[in-house]
């Protein structure tokens, strides 16, 4: 936050039209770096005052899927068998990609979502924009952690030993995150000039879980394709996740392409949020 | 003194049709796109209107600054400018010190979150720092007079305990420079009294305020200086009440056919009753557009009476179009009683016979404590516009020769008229 002003350096503005050229506004986001936290904060405190279910409803969203997908893919249409991973049961790796997964697409539509719900703090006062759709991590993250004790209690129940690895996993969780704020940063972006994409978006984001190798193993996917699907962060984020987890197999390759393209999508959304954010308030 | 605001030629322009048109679907985009690749939108969509164009100017430190216009004409946008909620198309504005806007009343609020948890929640937003809003807690909580209910979800507050609880966290942000628009024009009389007495204590501190507000009593009271907008142009720039008088000159306060809007531009009013209609009827109470020369009338006031009231009187004035007042009625004129009201709304009415020579009129309404505080309830000109008629055709036979179109003067009274009688020539 803004730090007290001596009398020798006025806080001075200049208000003027948008540049044309590109604008970096990273310090401002620092200076805002509270306000960020307290919205973050008030995320959590609204998610689990509201919620009768609270953090029940946290635990139960990632162990329903993972029964059915378990079911489903594990036991019906035998996606068991691709595993190739001794000792490791299919409920275990579904859910191991089922986390990371479900905080960037939580993340994702939570930001996306955001802005179009805040119109009226944004045409009430200034402050970097930036910090609405990135507060949605608060709880997203929260989710996250509460879902990651559900995993660990699995891991325990059915005897699956976590890889030595498995300390290195928070880093994968930063790059999944900083993948997310990108990506929901363009998105919120975009809903306010056209309010239809909330509706499109769960969809997409259906559809794009289904595309990454979330709930079967990378290997499944034709070698030609699998640079590919390299190019979606997710892709090698998860399959990094699971390798430093649980000692799955994974492609180094795929994972170095995911971690660029992570690396690009978070500087892109910020970079077009930043270019795009003086017109909401007019629009929203 | 320096100047903290020095605002050059600036200009905001909006796509014209309204907010509401600004986003378009990305599904009639893509479909038109598709159809046409080729052509930009179409010409409709490129139809923009200035909000605002060339308004330059200068605020001094510690100079408390009251906009005044109508509304839609800028003003907002203005404080928009200012606050950096919108960026502007044109003109360039140089703001020295941190500036707190205040456009709304519990900002950044959520009802599921206790007081407590909301003071610091719209503290931040408001721009202020955590160990900031921790110091002057106290004084907040004081201020809102909430003490009880502070771990008490905002949703269970009445809406009187959102206002003040909303004001004191604003009322605290303490920026050198703050930026006011209408937060006054809400709330009961010993609340708006309580704001306008802590706006006076941060404008006497030497802070530089900027107050928007239909509300020229508290314009008023409030600032040295006033800006008058009129159609996104800067009008008038000079001492308060210079200003204030220009504008009110200028303006009426409903749409000359009778109504009343609750924000109009009131000459003077405590707020605790504010007029929404007035009536021109005959005394059958059929409507009238205009009233023939000796032809009795009905006014009837339509009062929204906030606050109760026991000790007013009505004020209704006949003025020319121009404003200058030709005569005035009022309930204590034959030993009326004063006029007592609960909150709710309430019906005056008053039955004239005027003999009002052929021109354009207009009616003037106010309402008055008369014990006590003799303060003004609410006063607003130029409510309804009239015609007086020569008179008619038939009936009222004795006054038709009175009246012509090239009679002097307003008013015809009657008056008892003695026979000629010879007289000596006078003195010298």
């Amino acid at each position: 936050m803004k730090r007290p002003q001596s009398a020798a350096t006025p806080h001075l503005q200049i208000i003027e039209p948008p540049g044309r050229w590109l604008s970096l506004r990273w310090g401002e986001l620092w200076d805002q770096r509270g306000l960020l936290l307290l919205l973050a904060e008030r995320h959590i405190r609204v998610r689990y005052k509201q919620t009768v279910l609270g953090v029940l409803w946290a635990v139960l969203q990632p162990l329903i899927a993972t029964l059915l997908f378990t079911v489903l893919f594990g036991n019906l249409l035998g996606v068991q068998r691709h595993l190739a991973m001794p000792g490791v049961p299919y409920a275990v790796f579904v859910l191991s990609g089922l986390l990371p997964w479900m905080l960037f697409a939580s993340t994702v539509s939570g930001a996306a979502a955001s802005l179009v719900g805040e119109a009226q703090l944004m045409t009430r006062v200034y402050f970097p924009r930036a910090v609405i759709p990135l507060s949605v991590m608060g709880y997203t993250l929260l989710d996250f952690l509460v879902a990651a004790g559900v995993l660990a209690a699995m891991m325990l129940v059915m005897g699956v030993a976590p890889s030595p690895l498995a300390w290195l996993t928070p880093l994968v969780v930063l790059m999944i995150l900083a993948a997310a704020a990108g990506c929901g940063l363009v998105l919120a972006g975009l809903t306010v000039k056209y309010r239809d994409l909330r509706f499109v978006l769960p969809f997409v984001m259906q559809l794009w879980m289904f595309l990454t190798p979330v709930i079967y193993p990378a290997t499944v996917i034709p070698a030609g394709l699998r640079w590919l699907t390299a190019l979606n962060p997710m892709s090698g984020l998860i399959q990094l996740t699971q390798r430093l987890l649980l000692g799955a197999p994974c492609a180094w390759g795929d994972v170095l392409i995911s971690l660029v393209t992570a690396t690009l999508l978070f500087l892109l959304g910020f970079v077009v949020f930043w270019q795009i954010e003086d017109s909401f308030a007019d629009i929203v | 003194m320096a100047a903290v605001i020095e605002a050059q030629n600036l200009g905001k322009r909006y796509r014209l049709g309204g907010q509401h048109q600004a986003y378009a679907t990305l599904r009639e985009n893509l479909v038109r796109w598709a159809l046409n690749p080729w052509r930009r939108r179409p010409a409709m969509e490129q139809a923009w209107f200035w909000a605002l164009r060339g308004v330059s100017f200068e605020v001094q430190q510690g100079e408390v600054v009251g906009v005044i216009g109508r509304n839609g004409a800028g003003k907002s946008t203005l404080l928009k400018l200012m606050a950096r909620i919108t960026r502007p198309t044109e003109g360039r504005a140089r703001v020295v010190g941190r500036v707190g806007s205040l456009l709304e009343v519990g900002t950044g609020f959520h009802p599921e979150l206790t007081g407590r948890e909301n003071i610091f929640m719209s503290g931040a937003i408001l721009g202020m720092t955590r160990s900031e809003i921790k110091e002057r807690f106290e004084s907040i909580v004081e201020f809102a007079e909430v003490q009880r209910f502070l771990d008490t979800p905002v949703k269970h507050y009445s809406s009187g305990m959102q206002l003040r609880l909303g004001f004191a966290v604003a009322a605290h942000l303490e920026p050198e420079i703050l930026l006011v628009d209408e937060v006054l024009a809400v709330g009961d009389v010993v609340f708006r009294k309580k704001c306008l007495g802590k706006m006076n204590q941060v404008a006497r501190g030497g802070r530089t305020v900027f107050f928007v507000s239909h509300n020229m009593p508290a314009v008023r009271q409030l600032c040295s200086r006033a800006l008058l907008i009129d159609q996104g142009r800067l009008v008038a720039d000079g001492p308060v009440d210079q200003v204030v008088n220009q504008y009110l000159a200028c303006t009426r306060a409903g749409d000359g056919k009778g109504m009343i809007p609750a924000d109009a531009p009131r000459v003077d009013g405590t707020g605790q009753a504010l007029l929404r209609q007035v009536r021109l009827q005959d005394l059958d109470g059929r409507r009238l557009g205009s009233v023939h020369f000796g032809q009795p009338f009905q006014v009837t006031a339509l009062y929204q009476v906030l606050e109760p009231i026991d000790d007013a009187a009505v004020e209704v004035g006949i003025s020319t179009a121009d404003g200058h007042r030709v005569a005035t009625i009022t309930s204590l004129d034959a030993g009326g009683p004063l006029l007592a009201m609960t909150p709710g709304w309430w019906e005056v009415s008053v039955r004239v016979r005027a003999h009002l020579m052929p021109r354009p009129y207009r009616l003037d309404l106010a309402m008055h404590h008369m014990v006590n505080t003799h303060l003004t309830i609410d006063w607003v000109d130029g409510v309804l516009d009239f015609d007086a008629l020569p008179v008619a055709q038939s009936g009222d036979d004795h006054y038709r020769d009175f009246a012509s179109d090239k009679v002097r003067g307003y008013l015809r009274l009657a008056g008892d008229w003695s026979a000629p009688r010879p007289a000596e020539r006078d003195g010298d």
